[in-house]
């Protein structure tokens, strides 16, 4: 019953990517295999969603987990997105995690796992196994930042006290070869819906995967994926937003209705975002309607943007 | 002096009245300085745009809650209407800013909303006319925001002519107004004059009392320790338990409260209350807290006097001394006597040193204000912040509390002369991760809630003063041991650098760092590195001591810097007992210093 709650909780906690942690119903009949580098392998296979599409990764894994004396196994249940990106793990039933000294993980310890599992940049990616085992068993956090300074935060916050092995040897496998398989299987399965899917998707690193796709270096755009690239400029990322409008090519923004939807996404957008829409407007021949617009609200920012509608109307005058 | 003659001639009368800084000039202008307000409710006094804009001013540093008004009263002699102008900014006109408040005279809000103008420099808004019947005001600054709204001064005026813009005629008209030179104070003479009240600056001052010099301590916060501070919370670092000179690093034990690390939410774990106590028991040490100094006077090419203003009350204190050490990080002394000093990188031609840049440039270490959150019985809201910098499920930092690398000013900002920009971009860094932190991932910091955001920067580097000998990465690195080898330093050559991910997304206004720990062996910093080359009675202490760039990427910890404090008081009581210089002890006195490191 612990353990339920538990892993209700950690599919919630992945909930930017709750759209795959659906319960598998259609997997794939493809198995992928992958040789991991501690010598153990296992398949991975695609899980598609109710209707059809692609939705993410899963492998069942058997591992043996190693200190200098004893190894002991670990089953485990592994989720990725469709870019290869850690999603969840789950227990298979009947199993458990232990600690070194066969303690079974509490149930903050499954949730700690989580996060040090989805954290991509852990410092684990870093250290080889000897100098980690050294590094967060002979000093004391403090100790840990007198000797290296003040970037060395403490080893013990990214593993499990008792489960370093564990730690180690998991997000070695979640972020290990199985991202390059993943990759090359996903490209395999590239169409028109799925890139539609992306672009849609919400999830920024699909949409970056399938903006690749689409546009070419002149940042020109398929008929079919037009709109929905163009709509990224209304993006809630503002990273994206800022990306997708400075490579689209300005030839999408002459028309009076597109300049207008330009305006009033500038009026909406963030201050980066408007920032950007100016420079954008800088390759653009502006429509009267625009430049009268322009002209009257100039005074409603700040001094900066007051300069820069004042030189974009002395430019097109 | 930039305000016209006509003005002078027309206000010839000055006049002073009950309240302090209420100043009335020939009962048409009245200038009211916002620090010396009677109350500041929730307001917090600010002293680090000093060197640019000539004064402290009040912000209202409420997290995103509205503070409790400021409030002052203020005397007019002559009942009737007045021209209210108020002296304020907009802090991040991006396009608007959020520092918005009210001015109320009496009752009634005056002259609409300010703090929102679009305009980031300190200028005089005009707020219209306000009528007073009696001959006191109640005068009320009402923050809307919490969001850092600041308000420098407010003038009543009978003229409706525009009061000065530029810094230079403010600083005129405050000084006029204010009577700044008829009312200031002579503290006495010292023996030792030490200006900054960090690390260093404590740490010299109470031995140097010790030592039965007649010492100043100035300090322009109401608490001493600086970084080390509970207004900035960065942990002492350095060791001292590896000093070829077992003897120092005494009185930094003494301050030492034990680790909190960085930015921690309980502000008490840093030892305010621990520095005083230690300054307190001196009887030796005239404390000055609250007090900013922002001029020298020289004679004969030493310091003869530095005078400070009192960051609230703006009265004047003259300090007159026969050394003085220049402790204030920013070379601030040096700087106005006329110390030679370098800031930013040296070149590798210039200083040999692997480490340095091929090109010398104005790169500098940045200005970190830490911040923490607590968890909170129920979920709370926090606003969303447009002016601040913008963040998503893309790119935001996912952490409960901050560290060190939480640093804008990579050269991108003057240190100095931006320190107000920098403290602004880090506190837009903070409120926009945040509120995207409390608005997006509500199950993890919804019951949280920000306990505290630092309003004062810790700076970890600008001026450093140039002594008789300027440490280098080959003293470090070689281990090089000179017969004035006083401090033993540990810390690892540690240079930031934007980090490289926030570079990606925040290109020219990083506000992460990163940084490579190049590890060094115990080493010593020359006692020629404590004293100016070219000002004979300044020592300095603390991080602007005379090291190169990359040298400073090691020294500047606090432990270390405490140490050079102390080695700078033992200094200067063999300079006084033989009547001679910093150098002179160097030169003629170096056996008695070194057997008094050692004893």
């Amino acid at each position: 019953m612990c353990r339920l709650v538990l892993f209700i909780s950690i599919a919630a906690a992945a909930n930017v990517n709750a759209a795959y942690a659906r319960t598998p119903h259609a997997a794939d009949s493809l198995a992928y295999p992958v040789n991991e580098y501690n010598g153990i392998s296992y398949e991975v296979r695609l899980v598609r969603d109710s209707a059809g599409m692609p939705g993410h990764y899963h492998a069942r894994i058997f591992t043996p987990v190693c200190d200098d004396d004893v190894c002991k196994p670990v089953y485990i249940d592994l989720y990725w997105d469709l870019l290869g990106s850690y999603l969840r793990y789950t227990v298979p039933l009947n199993e458990s995690l232990t600690k070194m000294d066969h303690e079974e993980f509490k149930r903050e310890e499954y949730a700690k796992l989580h996060e040090i599992l989805a954290d991509s940049n852990s410092l684990l990616k870093d250290y080889e196994m000897e100098e980690l085992v050294e590094s967060a068993t002979k000093t004391s956090p403090g100790e840990v930042d007198a000797v290296t300074g003040a970037t060395a935060k403490s080893l013990q916050a990214v593993v499990i006290p008792g489960a370093l092995y564990t730690c180690y040897t998991l997000w070695h496998i979640a972020h290990g070869r199985v991202v390059d398989t993943i990759a090359k299987i996903t490209d395999s399965l590239v169409d028109p819906p799925l890139l539609l899917h992306f672009l849609e998707s919400r999830n920024h690193r699909y949409q970056y995967f399938a903006l690749d796709k689409v546009m070419d270096n002149q940042g020109n755009v398929e008929p079919d994926y037009r709109e929905p690239v163009i709509n990224l400029i209304r993006s809630p990322n503002v990273f994206l937003a800022a990306h997708v409008l400075k490579r689209l090519s300005p030839t999408y923004f002459s028309g009076e209705e597109r300049q207008n939807w330009l305006w009033e996404t500038f009026l909406g957008g963030s201050y980066r975002l408007k920032l950007g829409i100016l420079d954008k407007m800088e390759q653009l021949p502006l429509t009267n309607a625009l430049r009268t617009r322009l002209a009257t609200d100039k005074g409603d920012f700040n001094e900066v943007i007051a300069e820069r509608i004042e030189h974009l109307l002395n430019r097109q005058s | 002096m930039k305000i016209p003659l006509n003005f002078i001639a027309r206000y010839c009368l000055l006049a002073l009245l009950g309240a302090l800084s209420v100043h009335v000039k020939a009962q048409t202008q009245v200038l009211v300085e916002a620090e010396s307000f009677d109350d500041p409710g929730g307001w917090v006094i600010d002293q680090q745009s000093f060197p640019v804009i000539q004064s402290s001013y009040l912000m209202a540093h409420g997290m995103g809650r509205p503070v409790a008004d400021a409030t002052t009263t203020v005397r007019f002699e002559q009942p009737g209407t007045y021209h209210l102008w108020v002296r304020t900014k907009d802090w991040a006109p991006f396009p608007k800013g959020p520092g918005k408040f009210q001015v109320w005279v009496n009752g009634k809000p005056a002259g609409g909303v300010f703090g929102e103008s679009g305009s980031v420099d300190w200028k005089w808004y005009y707020g219209g006319e306000v009528k007073v019947d009696e001959a006191a005001a109640e005068i009320r600054l009402k923050d809307l925001t919490g969001f850092n709204g600041r308000c420098d001064a407010l003038l009543f005026s009978t003229s409706g002519s525009e009061p000065p813009q530029d810094s230079a005629g403010m600083s005129g008209l405050r000084r006029e107004l204010l009577s700044l030179d008829q009312t200031r104070k002579e503290a006495g003479h010292f023996d030792l004059v030490v200006v900054g009240g960090g690390i260093a600056g404590t740490c010299a001052a109470v031995v140097a009392a010790r030592l039965g010099l007649k010492v100043a301590l100035i300090q322009d916060r109401p608490v001493l320790g600086g970084n080390n501070s509970s207004e900035v919370r960065v942990h002492l670092r350095g060791d001292i338990d590896k000093n070829h000179h077992p003897k120092l690093g005494r009185v930094v034990r003494e301050l030492d409260n034990g680790d909190p690390g960085n930015g921690n939410p309980s502000g008490s774990d840093y030892g305010d209350k621990r520095k005083l106590d230690v300054v307190s028991y001196e009887k030796n040490i005239d404390l000055y807290l609250n007090t900013h100094v922002y001029q020298v006077e020289m004679e004969g090419g030493r310091i003869s006097a530095v005078i400070g203003r009192n960051i609230k009350t703006n009265r004047e204190v003259r300090f007159t001394g026969t050394y003085f050490s220049d402790c204030t990080g920013d070379g601030t002394v040096g700087y106005l006597a006329g110390a030679d000093y370098r800031m930013g990188r040296e070149s590798r031609a210039e200083t040999g040193e692997s480490l340095a840049p091929e090109k010398a440039d104005d790169f500098t270490l940045g200005t970190s204000n830490l911040w923490a959150s607590l968890p909170v019985d129920s979920v709370t809201s926090f606003p969303e912040t447009p002016w601040a910098l913008p963040f998503s499920d893309e790119y935001h930092i996912d952490e409960e509390r901050s560290d060190w690398q939480w640093e804008t000013g990579f050269g991108n900002m003057n240190t100095i002369t931006e320190a107000e920009k920098i403290r602004d971009h880090n506190l837009r860094a903070v409120y926009g991760n945040w509120s995207y932190l409390k608005n997006n991932k509500t199950e993890k910091y919804g019951k949280r809630e920000l306990a505290w955001v630092a309003y004062i920067g810790g700076k970890r580097e600008s001026r450093r003063l140039l002594g008789d000998h300027i440490l280098t990465q080959m003293d470090i690195q070689e281990g090089k041991m000179y017969p004035d080898a006083t401090v033993t330093a540990t810390w690892t050559i540690d240079l930031h650098f934007p980090q490289k991910e926030n570079s990606l997304y925040f290109p020219g206004e990083e506000f992460f760092a990163g940084t490579e720990h190049i590890r060094v062996a115990p080493y010593t910093i020359p006692y020629r590195c404590l004293y100016s080359r070219n000002i004979p009675n300044l020592f300095m202490a603390g991080r602007n001591i005379s090291t190169t760039h990359v040298a400073f990427g090691s020294t500047r910890v606090m432990r270390t810097c405490g140490m050079m404090g102390e080695v700078v008081g033992m200094a200067a009581s063999i300079a006084k007992a033989h009547n001679t210089t910093p150098r002179g002890v160097y030169e003629d006195h170096l056996d008695e210093l070194v057997a008094m490191i050692k004893d």
